[in-house]
């Protein structure tokens, strides 16, 4: 049995349940508080209670005639909450506002700052974020240290583990308030607790709902539930990598694009022999770009104009490769739009400088001309020549060949280059003498200057006997510029003569056609007959007589005196002087290329 | 920030506009407005509803009659002034504009 009470809503009379009363009673209580003071607060009370009633109304019936509690419950449950009340009375909100906003701008107390570990944002142990909290700054930074400490040394994760095992975690309120610096009183406790407790209370009640969903699956087709919540914590825990993978690759970038951008630098300024960037002369010697450029270019606006090229076609991606890394990092804003097609521009401009200069260097290339002098031995000279060549100016470890590259600058002087295209090699004649021919060639923007060039080049050789030495470089006046000048030397040998390939020749001979398809490298120090089929090695008696005679077969002419013809090309008259005092029979030297506006070859005279 | 809080912000400019919509059709009782919101899936307390509409009508947007019922006390029967409904239609082009402006700022992302 139950006591009633007797109660009007809105003019009806209902009859309620003692304890259901108390409930009601409460209920609008608390509506009144609400709305009481409110403009319009009357008419709103005076609304919801009619609404009230009328629930109350549909409720009772002969069978019930009392209202119970969970009737209460039930309009509550459907009136809702006054904390739901969502009013769009926009001044008493602005009130409320006002007031959070108020206790949201006052200033943290601040105490005494102590050295923890922060267990509430740890990637690791909480190191970094706990260094963070002591000094202010955002744990990104340390972390970032740590990092860069770790790469240069190693010596980061010692310390870090050091950190982790002196250092304590925060783990009560106040040691978290003292971690971050906070005055460790009621209040402030009062603060972290409640921000603690509301971010549980938003945890469960989110799993309230996620739970309600799960039950309720047939609501609206939703199944979001479980299923989805797993799926969202894999897909979190991938984003987690990636995020990681891609800040990793930030670093990359910087450090990468930092490297390049100074060796780009210091290269293009002559600052430094960098390998590989400036680097245009192996084995012995490097030479920067600058050094290139005076060699190369002809104007100062060429030398400029690609060094702007340069600058800008290859600067510009190094400088987008850093600030990629440092974005990917840092997460610094984008620039404007504007600011990004400059950028492009800019390197546009460049690969067209580049494109535009690059055509005409090539323009001064692109004619070919070159210069021929020719020298015979006279057919009773020898059976047997001797190609040798000088190698006084490498160094003395250098092996012939091996270490011969085309373009090699062996020597560079203040207004002179010695350059080593130097290229022998050896073929028939048809005549019965023994023929050497030096073919000059160069180039230029047109055939004449192709030609002086070609004229230019200081080339010579020494004949001693049927032995001929060889320089394995030529000397290139700067004036002259870097045109492809390079020097080709054919001897010719009549079938039956043979040609001894000293270990030196090896410094000139290039790609010797030879029956047995020997590789140059092989033919050296051996002796080679030509026959109709081509240049054939012969198997050398090796015994003491074999040498002997071989040594005096060096040496067949009596005479002593060399025969140093240097071959010097003046321009149109190219007269030589042989001091010599061998019997020579003046061949007219065959013109073997012909072209427009050439010299004509010289003879030796006696 | 609560996000909680950012949330019902948003809903409490809608609902005027809401509830202007539905009275633009016909006048409607109180729980009808609120029958109407629910289908839409725009769920609200009735706590809600009559503090507004007591808002709304004392600005003038709104006026009601009383309505005899059998179940009950009388109730109000709500219905749009002339004041109202232009009010309804400015809200509905405001309305599409921030619509726009929203998937327009989204979509950049």
């Amino acid at each position: 049995m139950n006591k009633t009470v007797t109660i009007n809503i809105s003019g009806i009379i209902f009859n309620i349940d003692e304890g259901a009363f108390d409930k009601l009673q409460g209920y609008l209580h608390s509506i009144k508080q609400k709305f009481g003071n409110t403009q319009g607060g009357e008419e709103i009370l005076i609304d919801i209670e009619a609404r009230i009633a009328e629930i109350f109304h549909e409720k009772v019936t002969d069978r019930k005639q009392v209202i119970a509690l969970f009737d209460v419950e039930e309009v509550i449950a459907i009136m809702g909450q006054p904390e739901q009340f969502e009013d769009g009375d926009a001044e008493a909100n602005a009130f409320n506002n006002a007031k959070e906003e108020q206790s949201y701008y006052e200033p943290e107390r601040k105490g005494p700052k102590r050295f923890f570990r922060d267990p509430d944002s740890k990637i690791l142990g909480g190191v970094s974020s706990g260094i963070a909290h002591y000094f202010g700054v955002d744990p990104v930074i340390i972390r970032l240290l740590f990092v860069a400490v770790v790469f240069f040394g190693g010596s980061g994760v010692i310390i870090y583990l050091i950190l982790w095992a002196i250092t304590p975690e925060a783990k009560t309120t106040s040691e978290k308030l003292q971690m971050k610096g906070q005055k460790v009183d009621i209040d402030s406790i009062r603060q972290s607790v409640g921000k603690e407790a509301d971010h549980l209370k938003k945890k469960f009640s989110h799993l309230g709902e996620k739970a309600d969903q799960f039950g309720r699956k047939m609501d609206a087709g939703k199944v979001q539930g479980f299923l989805g919540t797993f799926l969202n914590f894999i897909f979190s825990i991938v984003k987690l990598i990636l995020t990681f993978i891609g800040k990793f690759f930030g670093i990359i970038l910087i450090i990468f694009g930092g490297l390049f951008l100074l060796s780009l630098v210091a290269s293009l300024f002559g600052l430094a022999n960098v390998n590989g960037l400036s680097h245009i002369a192996w084995n012995y010697n490097s030479f920067s770009i600058k050094e290139v450029y005076d060699f190369l270019f002809l104007t100062n606006y060429q030398r400029i104009a690609i060094t702007i090229g340069i600058g800008l076609a290859t600067g510009i991606p190094i400088l987008s490769m850093l600030y990629a890394g440092l974005k990917i990092l840092f997460n610094i804003q984008s620039p404007s739009k504007g600011i990004g097609a400059g950028v492009t521009l800019a390197w546009f401009a460049g690969i067209v400088l580049l494109l535009v200069t690059g055509l005409q260097i090539g323009n001064e290339f692109s004619k070919e001309d070159k210069v021929v002098s020719e020298f015979s031995l006279p057919p009773s000279v020898a059976d047997t020549i001797y190609i040798t060549a000088d190698d006084s100016h490498y160094p003395v470890d250098a092996v012939p060949y091996e270490d011969n590259e085309d373009f090699f600058i062996l020597k560079s002087y203040e207004d002179e280059l010695y350059m080593t295209s130097v290229e022998l090699d050896v073929r028939e004649n048809n005549s019965d003498s023994i023929s050497i021919s030096v073919i000059q060639e160069a180039r230029g923007k047109t055939y004449e200057e192709a030609i002086e060039r070609a004229e230019n080049i200081e080339y010579s050789y020494s004949i001693t006997d049927n032995s001929i030495k060889f320089n394995p470089y030529f000397i290139l006046r700067r004036a002259d510029l870097y045109r492809k000048q390079s020097v080709k030397i054919r001897v010719s040998i009549p079938v039956g003569k043979t040609v001894y390939l000293d270990k030196t020749s090896g410094w000139l001979i290039y790609d010797i056609t030879n029956t047995t398809s020997t590789r140059d490298k092989y033919m050296l120090g051996k002796y080679w007959t030509m026959t109709e089929r081509g240049l054939e090695c012969q198997h050398m008696d090796m015994s003491k007589e074999g040498i002997r005679s071989r040594k005096k077969e060096r040496r067949v002419q009596p005479s002593s005196k060399p025969v140093t013809p240097t071959l010097k090309n003046t321009p149109k008259t190219t007269k030589q002087q042989a001091d010599t005092t061998t019997t020579a029979v003046i061949t007219p030297a065959e013109e073997h290329e012909m072209q427009p506006l050439f010299p004509t070859p010289f003879t030796i005279i006696t | 920030m609560n996000i909680e809080n950012t949330k019902a912000q948003m809903r409490k400019g809608i609902l005027e506009l809401c509830i202007l919509s539905i009275l633009e059709k016909n006048e409607a009782y109180p729980s009808d407005i609120l029958n109407e919101l629910k289908a839409s899936k725009l769920i609200v307390v009735e706590g809600t509803l009559y503090p507004l509409l007591t808002r709304l009508k004392n600005d003038g947007l709104l006026t009601y009659r009383w309505e005899e019922s059998n179940s009950g006390p009388p109730r109000k029967y709500f219905q749009l002034t002339e004041l109202g409904k232009s009010f309804s239609r400015e809200l509905e082009t405001s309305w599409k504009d921030l619509q726009n402006a929203v998937q327009k700022i989204r979509a950049k992302k």
